[in-house]
């Protein structure tokens, strides 16, 4: 690679001091125009960090508060502080893919159905009336044409189970955070793992 | 491209072809082993339950994956739909070197004398292709001892009046029972039953330089982080390629057995980890790639002789799909009866496996593995919310009280369930895939409701405070229990192989899987089919010494 | 003009070009270097994490660089991870969550000794400092008993790899050694096996496990406080939570039978004492420690250094952690003085 020129301290021969001076306003200009610029870029480019990678923020209100019903805090976390909904977007980009268009739609429909029931987008309904909702859901109780592919049961069964491995898989996966439902059910993790023969071995 | 001749191909290193390749290697022959998965590393994905070669949900740890392979399952109404190994339908066993016995719960048992003569024993069953094995617990039982030697059993059957006789003792000493254990032999002891405990094949001592089991809670579906556990991939396999006779590829998958128009198999073709394609010639071919893959390789190897697949001539191929039903029931004990000591399961009794009235064969009832977590939200009691804070609630009062006493039950053989090719769908080499269609027997579910019973009344009798029933459904059976689609006889008309795991008109081709199982017992199938692939080799070996195969 | 004086002006215009750009990139990268993480590198979502732990760590009012190497740092190393984690954050293919691997691991050690020099030092002459050779390499224990996965689990916890990709043969057959031999002199239990360096300091206490399989650290809070048993009776564990994590290491059987495997926590008189107690945090040493107690709280007012017991030396049949009266009474109390 060729050494960079700096022409602070290395004037080519015969350079006169007015070149010199003319190559430090030069220097100086281009360094504030970096510095600027990379300014602004970083400035321009301070993306908010998107809590969703897949969801949209109008698809994860709702589906925030469905794993919250499915899985409830009480002493314990609930869905939403173990991180729900951050391993089903995760996965919704990896192995659980084929599942993208039955939340798309699912959601859309849940949303349709809140609205035409209470009036009220489903985030946003009382606790009481979002467990009717979902019991509805569940037992395929909502009116069905509100409802394509997936049906309300299917829906319900998808983001059930879904919200069940977030919430009792591993952490790695982006649910499960600090391993919240081991500790609810009693569970050690890390668990103590111990080797039998290690002194006879030194022996 | 063409690969440098040898004696013996290999295809599949599970719990089958890891046996035959080593006695063939010790034998002198030249083998060529192909797994078309990769050797196990427990680092990979270790204790991950949604990573799990039993709860897949995110992929198999151990094999095969999403992204290369699919399989067609056949609705009830006929229609296709396409399944991911990832998915319960795709019935999966595994692919890596070893097989499932990498992450298995290795339960090593033989299969009682009346089971190898369900014919004779019951006579014919309606709708079922039930028969008698063409071998005998007897012809079979040297070779279950030197499965248990060779892998590695440990076990006492001291307690066990219902085994047939062996000649030595188990070479590890059993499992201690857990605390769940020793409640289910106070139980079954006052009710006159005989428990005993699981012979598994994994170390309970140091054993054939492994060490002992460190007591994992992610034990079953995972593999072994200290390598205790006896699989193919750390006995049998290591010792072959110690010979230096044979040599493993990985990543490599089988496309068809070359038969050529004399009626002998000359090879096979296959797709290398690159995507390459190679002819491997050989000498004798040796399939041993679970039953459902099996059977779709023979049915892909079509020629001028056999053009509906080799060995399919009289259309038995793929037919008699079979796995376990798995059925028993639950009981809420009053206090914690959980041992932080995996795997868990620890105590068996086998006193319903046959001579129940009226019924045909039985199962084998044990006290079950651990549950962890995601799966555990699926033991609940008929009726029971599944959500809310009712789910919560249930998970952390019930997780250490929950006692399943479960076992397999003896399918009856039904020859609608079956394995075919799939006339359109292919995997990634562009080799049609397995189709699934058909059902279990409905007498399978008799035989279910009729175990759930007793392990109900054990149940009880252990003090539970609430007990109900697993039931089971008419789905197709497989899974990681599948047997029966090549079926050993003696007559060609209605088998695929001779007693000797030899294909009927194919002198050099052979398979040594589950596939050859004529039915599949009331017992976990592995320790068979370890043993019945010391038969076949031994067959194969006297053989090529009287230069049968040359 | 003149060719001579065309060419003249031609080699100044580049030179005032290249100066420029050069004093440009030099401006840019010094705004990397200097600038505050939040408007730099930690503007970007992948690394808000790692930035806000350390926003709220003990450790915050040092600089990413100090540790990670800035945009000016003359470290082929560091820069070569910054421009792939730039170019992956522009080619939309971020890690989801950002792991050091071993090497950074290692590095980050001199950082770590350059404002604790005494734990350094104290770590470095203890048990824990010990080299992947000395772990893998011995060949009594070799012989004895087979490697396997698990042995990372506490010896090389960031091993970038399986244990088959650390150890020429995995048997006990050997010849063993270390597939690559810069490995030898690493130690296998570096600073970050029980500190993190963004953990929050919040409750004063900077110990926390890293667990290999999650590739996580976790703190003492989430530890488990597992109950272990002296034969029928539960043993009394210490509340210390720093307990927690060495006996994730010193782990007795699944039994949790106390004292089986590595396990050492104490039972006897010594029950419901802190292995912090009597070792000291780096070094582990007891060596100071029964002044701490004794004699003040001892029973026999006798000098309990002296005493036949592992402290006094290793090949004592009274080892320290399990020493109870019926050690030196023989089965016999005496009445309280």
């Amino acid at each position: 690679m060729n050494t960079p020129v700096d022409p602070l301290k290395d004037p080519a021969p015969g350079v006169s001091r007015r070149s010199a001076i003319k190559m430090l306003a030069v220097g100086s200009l281009g360094a504030a125009v970096g510095v600027g610029a990379t300014a602004l870029v970083a400035r321009l480019d301070r993306s908010q960090a998107p809590r969703y990678y897949f969801f949209t923020a109008d698809e994860a209100a709702p589906l925030v508060a469905l794993c919250e019903q499915l899985i409830p805090a009480d002493d314990a976390p609930g869905a939403t502080e173990a991180g729900v909904i951050n391993y089903i977007d995760r996965q919704l980009l990896g192995p659980l893919s084929r599942h993208q268009g039955r939340y798309r739609s699912g959601l859309a429909s849940l949303q349709r159905t809140s609205l035409r029931l209470y009036q009220t987008a489903f985030e946003k309904l009382g606790n009481a009336q979002q467990t009717v909702l979902v019991t509805l859901v569940e037992q395929g109780g909502c009116p069905g044409e509100l409802w394509g592919e997936p049906t309300q049961k299917a829906f319900f069964n998808l983001v059930l189970d879904h919200t069940r491995q977030g919430f009792y898989g591993s952490p790695r996966h982006g649910g499960n955070r600090d391993y919240a439902s081991y500790r609810m059910m009693g569970l050690a993790y890390p668990n103590l793992v111990g080797q039998n023969r290690y002194r006879e071995a030194q022996g | 491209m063409a690969k440098p001749r040898v004696n013996a191909v290999v295809v599949g290193a599970g719990a089958g072809g890891g046996i035959v390749a080593k006695e063939l290697a010790e034998a002198g022959l030249s083998v060529v082993f192909l797994e078309r998965g990769d050797w196990p590393r427990y680092d990979r994905h270790n204790d991950d339950e949604l990573v799990s070669q039993r709860t897949p949900v995110l992929g198999n740890p151990y094999g095969p994956d999403d992204a290369r392979y699919r399989r067609v399952v056949e609705n009830p109404d006929g229609s296709p739909s396409i399944v991911l190994p990832s998915e319960g339908a795709y019935s999966n066993n595994a692919g890596c070197v070893g097989g499932g016995t990498v992450s298995y719960g290795a339960m090593a048992w033989r299969y009682m004398p009346q089971d190898f003569r369900m014919r004779s024993t019951y006579g014919a069953v309606e709708g079922s292709t039930l028969e008698d094995w063409p071998v005998s617990y007897e012809d079979l039982e040297p070779y279950y001892e030197k499965a248990e030697y060779e892998v590695g059993v440990a076990g006492d059957y001291s307690d066990n009046p219902f085994g047939g006789p062996r000649k030595k003792p188990f070479p590890m000493p059993a499992f201690p029972y857990n605390k769940e254990g020793k409640r289910v032999v106070e139980a079954t002891r006052r009710m006159g039953l005989h428990p005993f405990p699981i012979p598994m094949l994994r170390n309970s001592v140091p054993y054939n330089g492994r060490p002992a089991c460190i007591h994992m809670r992610s034990c079953v579906g995972f593999a072994c982080p200290v390598d205790a556990k006896s699989g193919s991939q750390n006995t049998v396999i290591p010792r072959a390629l110690a010979t230096g006779n044979c040599e493993v590829r990985t990543g490599c998958v089988v496309a068809e057995v070359r038969v050529d128009d004399r009626g002998r198999a000359r090879g096979v073709r296959y797709f290398d980890s690159e995507g390459r394609g190679w002819e491997q010639e050989s000498d004798l071919v040796i399939v041993s790639a679970s039953a459902t893959e099996t059977a779709r390789l023979l049915l892909n190897s079509k020629s001028k002789l056999f053009p509906n697949g080799a060995g399919n001539t009289h259309d038995w191929v793929g037919r008699n799909l079979q796995g376990h039903g798995y059925v028993g029931a639950f009981g809420i004990a009053e206090d914690e009866v959980y041992e932080e000591a995996g795997p868990g399961a620890t105590v068996a009794f086998c006193d319903f496996n046959h001579g129940n009235a009226g019924l045909v064969g039985g199962g084998l009832l044990a006290n079950e593995f651990i549950a962890l977590p995601y799966t555990f939200c699926e033991v609940r009691p008929p009726g029971e919310p599944r959500w809310g804070k009712a789910h919560k609630d249930f998970q952390r009062q019930n997780y250490k009280r929950v006692i399943r006493l479960y076992g397999p039950i003896q399918e009856i053989p039904n020859f609608s369930a079956r394995v075919t090719v799939d006339p359109t769908v292919k995997d990634a080499w562009g080799i049609p895939v397995c189709r699934l269609s058909g059902t279990r027997h409905p007498y399978d579910q008799k035989l279910g409701e009729f175990m759930s019973g007793k392990a109900e009344r054990v149940l009880q009798e252990m003090g539970a405070i609430r007990t109900w029933r697993g039931r089971l459904g008419l789905g197709l059976s497989g899974g990681q229990h599948q047997a029966g689609t090549c079926r050993m006889g003696n007559d060609p008309t209605t088998s695929v192989t001779n007693r000797y795991g030899q294909v009927h008109d194919i002198d050099n081709l052979f398979i040594a899987d589950g596939s050859l199982h004529v039915s599949n017992g009331g017992f976990n199938p592995v320790l068979t089919i370890m043993a019945m692939a010391y038969w076949v080799s031994g067959h194969i070996v006297s053989g090529w010494k009287g230069s049968a195969f040359r | 003009m003149s060719p001579g004086g065309q060419k003249k002006l031609a080699l100044a215009g580049a030179l005032y070009v290249a100066g420029f750009l050069v004093s440009a990139a030099v401006g840019s990268l010094g705004y990397f270097h200097f600038g505050r993480p939040d408007r730099t590198c930690a503007s970007c979502h992948e690394m808000t994490g790692a930035h806000a732990a350390w926003s709220g760590s003990v450790h915050s009012t040092l600089h990413c660089r100090e540790c990670h190497g800035g945009s000016l740092t003359l470290d082929a190393h560091a820069l070569r991870a910054h421009v792939n984690r730039v170019v992956r954050h522009f080619t939309r293919t971020p890690d989801e969550v950002i792991r050091l691997k071993e090497d950074d691991v290692l590095r980050l050690q001199a950082s770590c000794q350059r404002c604790h020099p005494q734990s350094a030092a104290d770590w470095k002459a203890s048990g824990h400092a010990s080299t992947y050779a000395r772990f893998f390499l011995d060949e009594t224990h070799n012989r004895k008993e087979r490697m396997a996965a698990d042995c990372l689990r506490c010896h090389g916890m960031f091993f970038d790899g399986d244990i088959e990709d650390l150890v020429s043969t995995v048997s006990t057959a050997g010849p063993w050694s270390l597939k690559n031999p810069a490995k030898a002199g690493e130690p296998a239990i570096p600073c970050l096996a029980c500190h993190q360096v963004h953990a929050p300091a919040s409750d004063g206490r900077s110990a926390l496990l890293y667990v290999r399989r999650e590739k996580a650290s976790f703190p003492l809070a989430v530890l488990p406080a597992v109950p272990l048993m002296h034969g029928n009776s539960t043993v009394r564990l210490s509340p210390d939570p720093r307990q927690r994590l060495c006996v994730q290491c010193h782990a007795p059987e699944a039994s949790r039978q106390v004292g089986t495997s590595d396990d050492r926590t104490p039972i006897g008189v010594h029950e419901g004492l802190s292995c912090l107690d009597c070792h000291r945090g780096h070094s582990n040493s007891a060596r100071a420690s029964c002044a701490s107690c004794h004699p003040g709280s001892s029973h026999c007012g006798i000098d309990v250094e002296k005493m036949d017991t592992t402290f006094l030396s290793a090949t004592s049949r009274h080892n320290v952690h399990r020493v109870s009266c019926e050690d030196c009474h023989g089965g016999v109390r005496p009445a309280k003085r």
